[in-house]
């Protein structure tokens, strides 16, 4: 369920245009110099690896957009899995939304709103996870005028 | 009636700064503006065969990963006009499948779903790298929290957490 591997490490390549300078003169040098940091092969603070293939809690099935919500909670869209699941920083599973039907994104507005990409459809939501609204169906369009 | 609107919308961005939501309407070569009470504002047309994938936005200018033409697109955001490609097309570097885009600290972060890695590049576009990791198999979307980097990544079925990243 919960895999914490430590195997590998994050590191900053530049293939195409030589060596990074970490000590550029330019407003974002110091920027790049923490990112250089990686290019010089040290390790990250910490890296873990959570979940694998499945349908359970702390499972996924291409997940894909991923964001924060007002709990701070971690919210991730999994495209096969028609699901959203929700879990704590930590990576403690918070709770599941099923019902859609391949969720790619999702965004949580200062209104307290979650707003879904799903298969032709966005898909508004308020914090408790109730329809507010759904704009477009589940058949491909190119409306404007019926959002007015 | 809200009916027939999209066609395979991805990407979602929020603009604190004039309250409006962009979606990437990715099969209709757009973005969508809406409200934040949702409501139509615009359409920006991104481009024919440009396919929108993912949006994020820093002062007024909107950042695009473009599908099918492997790179970000750009869009003054007041003008809705497009600006520069990142990266330049004289580069002849192209971002293999980008995806999921966040600007962070003045540097804009892309998922390359093919690449297996998340290229770096400044504001301008200048490419600054590409973050790689040996288990990294098709990642998709990307978060900073505080010193947190987290990555989806759909072949492998996981999500990637990495502390200590732009510290």
């Amino acid at each position: 369920m919960l895999n914490e591997e430590l195997a590998g490490t994050l590191v900053l390549d530049k293939p195409i245009h030589g060596n990074i300078t970490p000590n550029g003169t330019s407003a974002s040098g110091d920027h790049d110099g923490r990112l250089a940091a990686l290019a010089s092969g040290s390790r990250t603070g910490k890296m873990e690896i959570i979940g694998q293939e499945g349908s359970g809690k702390l499972e996924f099935k291409s997940p894909s957009g991923m964001t924060i919500n007002g709990d701070g909670h971690l919210v991730l869209a999994e495209v096969d899995n028609n699901r959203l699941q929700i879990l704590t920083r930590e990576f403690t599973h918070i709770r599941t939304i099923i019902g859609f039907r391949e969720p790619r994104d999702v965004c949580f507005t200062k209104d307290k709103r979650y707003l879904i990409t799903d298969n032709h459809k966005l898909i508004i939501l308020d914090e408790e996870f109730h329809k507010v609204e759904v704009i477009g169906s589940n058949k491909s369009g190119k409306g404007r005028s019926q959002l007015k | 009636m809200f009916l027939d609107m999209f066609n395979n919308p991805t990407g979602i961005t929020i603009d604190n700064d004039d309250d409006e939501l962009i979606i990437c309407d990715t099969n209709n070569d757009r973005l969508v503006i809406i409200s934040r009470d949702f409501k139509w504002i615009r359409d920006i047309n991104t481009g024919i065969e440009t396919s929108p994938r993912y949006v994020c936005t820093r002062q007024n200018i909107l950042y695009v990963t473009s599908g099918t033409k492997g790179c970000v697109l750009t869009f003054n955001k007041h003008t809705d006009q497009p600006m520069n490609t990142i990266p330049e097309l004289t580069l002849g570097l192209t971002i293999d499948a980008p995806r999921s885009i966040r600007c962070v600290r003045d540097l804009l972060f892309v998922t390359s779903s093919l690449s297996k890695s998340i290229f770096v590049f400044t504001i301008d576009g200048e490419y600054r790298g590409e973050l790689r990791h040996e288990l990294f198999a098709k990642p998709i979307g990307i978060l900073f929290i505080d010193d947190s980097l987290y990555v989806t990544d759909s072949d492998k079925h996981a999500l990637f957490h990495f502390s200590g990243v732009l510290q």
